[in-house]
């Protein structure tokens, strides 16, 4: 029963997001950033879920291909994170991320 | 020495060559397996219902902050076909243990030992028919002892056999049940922050968000205070409902284990690895209850 990788991958970045997310969080003092940072989460968290229940989709090349503008998009996040004071760019970015995410997911629940 | 006398000296040699020649698994620790397989799919049922039980309420605040209400907002953590897709694993994995416990449970070796006796009976019958034939003096009745001590070690060679054929397919399906049973561990998650570990801890940092926003609107101190709390409150259920994950895990890897040294014919392995799997079920077993007495407690 082997998880399929690229979902793993998927997953496993969706997770450390979320965790980078929690962080910025910790040190948030303004009620309406930390709103914001909780409603990315959200969206984070829900494909973590969807993501989770898919991981035993079988391996596709399709899905593979997936695995790369998510990765770049995910090095993007991660810089966005770390200067989350720019909210218009942080949620832009995070949804760029989201939509990559859930092309690859549309296609695993196809296959799977 | 008579033929009865010689019989019964040399059969202890006998079992013991039987028992040296072939390297077997015991009926006994095949039992043992297979119970621990059952109990490791019910530690599993029990983790997994927990898992979907207390992340609930992440679903429903996604669903909530929704435009529209639709069923493809509610995706709990576990669904019922991944659930499924464990369930099959270990049906599997009880109907293979179970077989293997069967094949050394000694049903067999019973029919074999009421063939010899009817073997012993049926010479002593023919012996007395020539006798009374006139054909021999005297019957040639089989001593009651050799007879006994034939039927011992006919089944004891029979269960020897299927003993040394359940370590042959053990051994042969080890790799197998190896890559399914560390494979399921794997997606349990050897950290908080990986797999299905990884996956419920971060629905409980969604949960624990929700309360870090509430206390930055918070205005009085009584109400960060009741905010603080309750948020102890979900760090103590977070470490819990991780604990019973990494049990389960644990779990799996000692049923990996238990088969290994089934297959390797390490019994005291065999003995300990089942151990730890009864311990870390038992552990999961009580957290489980502690989960349904905070579901039972709205309040909390």
């Amino acid at each position: 029963m082997p998880a399929n990788p690229t979902l793993q991958a998927i997953h496993s970045m969706l997770l450390k997001q979320v965790s980078a997310l929690s962080q910025q969080l910790d040190d948030t003092t303004d009620a309406a950033a930390a709103q914001i940072i909780t409603t990315e989460m959200q969206e984070l968290v829900h494909r973590v879920s969807i993501t989770q229940n898919l991981l035993f989709t079988a391996a596709s090349s399709d899905l593979d291909s997936k695995l790369g503008p998510i990765q770049t998009a995910n090095i993007s996040l991660t810089a966005s994170i770390t200067s989350i004071g720019n909210g218009a760019k942080f949620i832009e970015v995070t949804t760029q991320f989201l939509g990559f995410v859930d092309t690859a997911i549309d296609l695993a629940k196809k296959i799977a | 020495m008579n033929t009865r006398n010689k019989f019964t000296s040399l059969l202890p040699i006998l079992v013991l060559i039987v028992s040296a020649g072939c390297r077997t698994i015991s009926t006994q620790n095949l039992q043992s397996f297979s119970a621990a397989v059952s109990t490791a799919k019910l530690q599993s049922d029990q983790a997994f219902n927990a898992v979907n039980g207390l992340t609930n309420s992440a679903v429903i605040d996604y669903a909530a902050a929704q435009p529209t209400l639709k069923d493809e907002n509610f995706v709990v953590v576990l669904d019922q076909a991944s659930i499924g897709k464990w369930d099959d694993a270990f049906a599997q994995l009880v109907q293979y243990s179970q077989k293997l416990a069967t094949l050394t449970s000694g049903s067999s070796s019973e029919d074999f030992q009421n063939a010899m006796v009817g073997l012993g009976t049926q010479i002593n019958t023919t012996g007395q028919t020539l006798q009374s034939a006139n054909l021999i003096g005297s019957a040639p009745n089989a001593p009651p002892g050799l007879a006994a001590g034939f039927t011992k070690l006919g089944g004891l060679l029979l269960s020897a056999k299927a003993e040394s054929d359940a370590k042959k397919i053990a051994t042969k399906a080890d790799p197998g049940i190896q890559d399914v049973l560390n494979g399921m561990a794997d997606q349990i998650g050897n950290s908080p922050s990986d797999g299905i570990r990884g996956t419920v801890s971060a629905n409980w940092t969604l949960v624990k968000a929700g309360q870090k926003v509430a206390f930055l609107k918070a205005t009085s101190a009584a109400d960060k205070r009741t905010i603080a709390a309750a948020y102890a409150q979900l760090l103590i259920q977070q470490g819990q409902q991780d604990m019973a994950l990494a049990d389960l895990e644990r779990s799996l890897r000692a049923l990996a284990q238990a088969h290994h040294a089934l297959a390797s014919g390490s019994d005291l392995d065999v003995t300990s690895a089942i151990q730890t799997l009864n311990t870390e079920a038992s552990d999961t077993n009580a957290l489980y209850n502690k989960f349904n007495a905070i579901k039972k407690s709205p309040g909390e």
